[in-house]
């Protein structure tokens, strides 16, 4: 007499296989990582979205500190310094504004769903000779607590999360 | 003792001269001694004036809250700032540092509030119960913002951010220019371009 086996068993084989089977298709997909020993953070650009000077500069001075917190990179040069024009593989991140929303941290604390602060940017990694190596769409705000400044930490955050995940 | 009373005596009787001799006994002397002793009061007061103005540097604006940018300070640290020789300082207890004027590229002023309650008690007071903190949050202080962009020996772009006062930004980014600063936007044209900013809103709300 032939054994049937238990149902059960075979839907948990046949779960696991297929969670191995997505994890080796997202290992495939995972592009390797980019591979640079310094970075150059320029300022943000604001040409057709104006952000005020404060968002700016804080802006740039948080997203510097964030890059150098991630530890993917012996150095991380600042906009204008003349010593990243000897490192060997340097990567350039350029932030394009895309969009910006000054909320009020009144409204937002008061009410908890208003006045929120928003910024959006294209953020590109581009070798010296001006060659895209990544690009994203990342945006950064403050809903809750916080003053509207937050809004660039916040952004800066996910901007290190990208160089994280590809670095 | 009595050396003592002799001395007093003596002054006093000096001065009644002296007093005499400026004010005039003789009635036709009096009136042009006066002018002349107000017009040297004047002159003194003036020459002190000028000293003061050229010799002295600026008070430091005190209130200053470092909101990042320095180096060598923690952000969001309490101080005092001043414009001194050369040089943009902030002191925040035992920690200092200075900002060459010269390689100051801009200076931008601005406005902004914050909570009279803020920190950790701020953030805790959310979580008061009937919407205690919401009340709370009611409650801001107007503030002025100083946005200061240098440039490094090394060549390197540095943003630093104060929150000064209500009033004292524009004072501050005053007496950076007269010292040598570069900002790309003149005070008055700053000045004038947030009270129309201000007006835009009201007539949006409205």
């Amino acid at each position: 007499m032939r054994r049937t086996p238990c149902p059960g068993i075979v839907l948990l084989l046949s779960i696991a296989l297929l969670s191995a089977g997505g994890k080796t298709t997202q290992a495939q997909q995972k592009p390797a990582p980019i591979k640079a020993s310094a970075i150059q953070i320029l300022k943000a650009e604001s040409t057709e979205v104006k952000l005020p000077p404060d968002f700016q500069m804080a802006l740039y001075e948080d997203l510097i500190r964030e890059v150098v917190k991630t530890g993917k990179f012996q150095h991380v040069y600042r906009d204008g310094e003349t010593a990243a024009a000897k490192a060997p593989d340097l990567v350039l991140l350029r932030l394009t504004l895309l969009g910006f929303k000054e909320g009020s941290a009144r409204a937002r604390q008061v009410t908890t769903v208003a006045g929120a602060t928003s910024i959006k940017v294209h953020a590109q990694f581009v070798t010296r000779s001006g060659q895209t190596l990544l690009e994203r769409d990342i945006e950064g705000k403050v809903r809750f607590f916080g003053e509207n400044l937050r809004a660039t930490y916040n952004l800066s955050k996910a901007v290190a999360k990208v160089v994280r995940e590809n670095f | 003792m009595q050396k003592y009373w002799l001395t007093c005596a003596a002054f006093t009787f000096r001065l009644r001269a002296l007093l005499a001799i400026s004010l005039g006994d003789r009635p036709m002397a009096q009136p042009l001694r006066r002018t002349g002793l107000v017009s040297i009061l004047i002159l003194a007061g003036l020459a002190a004036l000028a000293g003061r103005a050229l010799g002295q540097e600026p008070a430091p604006t005190s209130g200053v809250v470092h909101v990042l940018g320095l180096p060598d300070i923690k952000r969001n640290a309490h101080g005092k700032l001043s414009v001194g020789a050369g040089t943009l300082e902030f002191v925040a207890g035992t920690a200092k540092a200075a900002v060459p004027i010269a390689a100051i590229q801009d200076v931008f002023t601005g406005e902004d509030s914050k909570r009279m309650v803020g920190g950790a008690a701020g953030t805790i007071s959310m979580f008061a119960p009937y919407g205690g903190g919401r009340f709370l949050s009611l409650f801001r202080k107007k503030v002025d913002v100083l946005t200061v962009e240098y440039r490094d020996p090394a060549g390197g772009l540095h943003g630093v951010i104060f929150s000064l006062p209500p009033g004292q930004a524009v004072l501050v980014k005053k007496q950076l220019v007269a010292k040598g600063a570069h900002a790309s936007i003149p005070v008055e044209e700053e000045v004038e371009q947030r009270k129309a900013d201000k007006k835009k809103k009201g007539e949006k709300k409205q």
